[in-house]
């Protein structure tokens, strides 16, 4: 227990400025223990800051139907990653799970108490008190596994938009 | 009759200056029997409206939806997690904790003010798609799954999921 | 104590009239205003937090309705005919003037309305909305429920002047 303590503060005198987000530090774990994925059993899909800014500049200049809604809700997201696998998907779900508990001071379930069989399951990270990480586990009828995961500013006002999506 | 008032309001009506009182007064109007010729191609307007403001589901909505509603839900009990600490361990929690504050607090003031915490590093990032479009497309079909997980995980206390992180934990 | 009869259901018809103004389809809105109904339901413990209860059951359901139309359109689907049930509708206002029942030429007019026109007409002049609250189901600015309705109602007024140019 004390050695746990101990490692808590000792990690607080280093400074982690630059993290990486889940669905990086997956993958980098998946190679690890299984090497490089050569069958491209699983994929990414990544949306960069620039790209969320050039989709926002683009619905801020036509005029499209049911776009309000998104571009209250873009500004708040950084980034997207969507991780996905339509194979051995309870070794990624396992990895994924793995990987949010291995990190549970980051990585906290969403809803206090969280029931873990919830499915999709939404974790958070934070910085403070800003909610800058979230990540979805999306199970599909098993046969698909997807893992959504934003980077951004994701505050009460985000999620209520989302609610009404 | 001095149909003026009514001429004005259906004026004021198309350039949208009407209360709904006023609509409302129109509607009533155009619904009567007499109404003069100069103003008698106005009536399937209104009359239209009034009666699609009639329209309404049946008994037999009601009947189906409160099938739905009352299906028994087996609800999962909340999982509390529970740490007892020891005296001993009591004690050396304290000094850590105290000691991490000090560390934070110290780790906080020497920090960039504008980049307070955590940030990520975006520069190995590589867009899948270069059409914004495209990327739109994706990113809304993902933005509805993480809204439907969000109506999953339930929401009391929205407030606190985001400010606690959601950690039910005692010490 | 929240009840699901005497605070959400109530709601029912107001969501059914957008749903079918927008989807322009009765069984296609029936569905729409359950699947509403069981999300705003489910929501029931935040109802506090929630400005209107009302305005926020009619814009999930809005939202619903698009969905399914986009769905839909995608699928290349035609669109149900079953809410028209008039045989021969009128394309133009002289048509119009030979149909007896006028009422399904302004019908048509609505349902021709581009999606937000036809969202807000629904809203204001069926509903009796005030524009704040309009704004809010949209997620629309006042000024811009203001533009959206004067546009609407200038194309309606347009078409009902064509009328008087045939003479009556």
């Amino acid at each position: 227990m004390l050695c746990f303590f101990v490692g808590m503060f000792l990690s607080l005198t280093v400074s982690a400025e630059k993290a990486q987000d889940f669905v990086s530090q997956l993958m980098s774990d998946l190679e690890e223990q299984y090497g490089v994925d050569d069958n491209d059993e699983y994929g990414c899909v990544t949306v960069s800051p620039s790209m969320m800014e050039k989709m926002l500049k683009m619905l801020q200049s036509k005029d499209v139907k049911n776009d309000e809604q998104i571009q209250r809700i873009l500004p708040h997201v950084k980034s997207m990653r969507i991780f996905s696998a339509t194979k051995h998907i309870d070794r990624y779900n396992t990895a994924a799970t793995k990987l949010l508990n291995r990190n549970a001071n980051s990585y906290k379930p969403f809803k206090a108490s969280a029931e873990k069989n919830v499915d999709p399951c939404v974790w958070i990270r934070k910085s403070g008190s800003k909610v800058i990480e979230m990540i979805v586990l999306n199970r599909k009828e098993n046969e698909n596994f997807q893992v959504i995961n934003i980077t951004g500013d994701m505050n009460k006002a985000f999620v209520y938009e989302l609610l009404k999506m | 009759m001095d149909y003026k008032y009514i001429e004005q309001l259906l004026e004021r009506y198309w350039q949208c200056q009407t209360s709904v009182e006023e609509e409302r007064i129109l509607r009533d109007f155009f619904s009567q029997k007499e109404v003069p010729a100069h103003l008698q191609r106005y009536c399937a307007l209104f009359a239209f409206e009034k009666n699609e403001e009639e329209l309404h589901l049946g008994a037999d909505f009601d009947r189906k939806i409160l099938n739905r509603i009352e299906e028994p839900v087996v609800k999962a009990r909340r999982n509390t997690i529970r740490f007892r600490l020891t005296p001993f361990y009591r004690a050396a929690a304290i000094v850590a904790v105290v000691l991490c504050l000090g560390l934070a607090a110290q780790h906080s003031f020497q920090n960039d003010t504008k980049q307070p915490g955590v940030s990520y590093n975006y520069a190995g990032y590589q867009d899948t798609y270069s059409d914004p479009q495209v990327a739109l497309d994706q990113v809304s079909s993902a933005l509805k799954t993480v809204s439907h997980g969000l109506r999953e995980s339930g929401l009391h206390n929205v407030d606190s999921a985001l400010v606690d992180g959601g950690n039910d934990d005692k010490m | 104590m929240i009840n699901f009869r005497d605070d959400v259901l109530p709601l029912k018809n107001r969501l059914y009239r957008l749903a079918l103004r927008i989807t322009l389809d009765t069984l296609d809105a029936e569905d729409i205003v359950q699947e509403t109904l069981i999300r705003v339901w489910n929501m029931r413990e935040d109802f506090d937090k929630i400005d209107s209860i009302e305005a926020f059951s009619l814009t999930i359901c809005r939202n619903l309705a698009l969905d399914h139309i986009s769905r839909k359109e995608s699928q290349n689907e035609q669109l149900d005919e079953s809410y028209d049930t008039t045989p021969d509708v009128a394309s133009t206002p002289l048509q119009a003037l030979l149909l007896e029942d006028k009422r399904s030429w302004v019908m048509k007019l609505f349902n021709e309305l581009p999606e937000k026109q036809r969202s807000v007409m629904q809203l204001r002049d069926i509903e009796g909305k005030s524009y704040r609250e309009i704004a809010q189901v949209l997620g629309f600015t006042e000024e811009q429920v203001k533009v959206t309705l004067f546009r609407a109602r200038q194309h309606i007024r347009q078409e009902f002047e064509k009328i008087d140019n045939y003479g009556l």
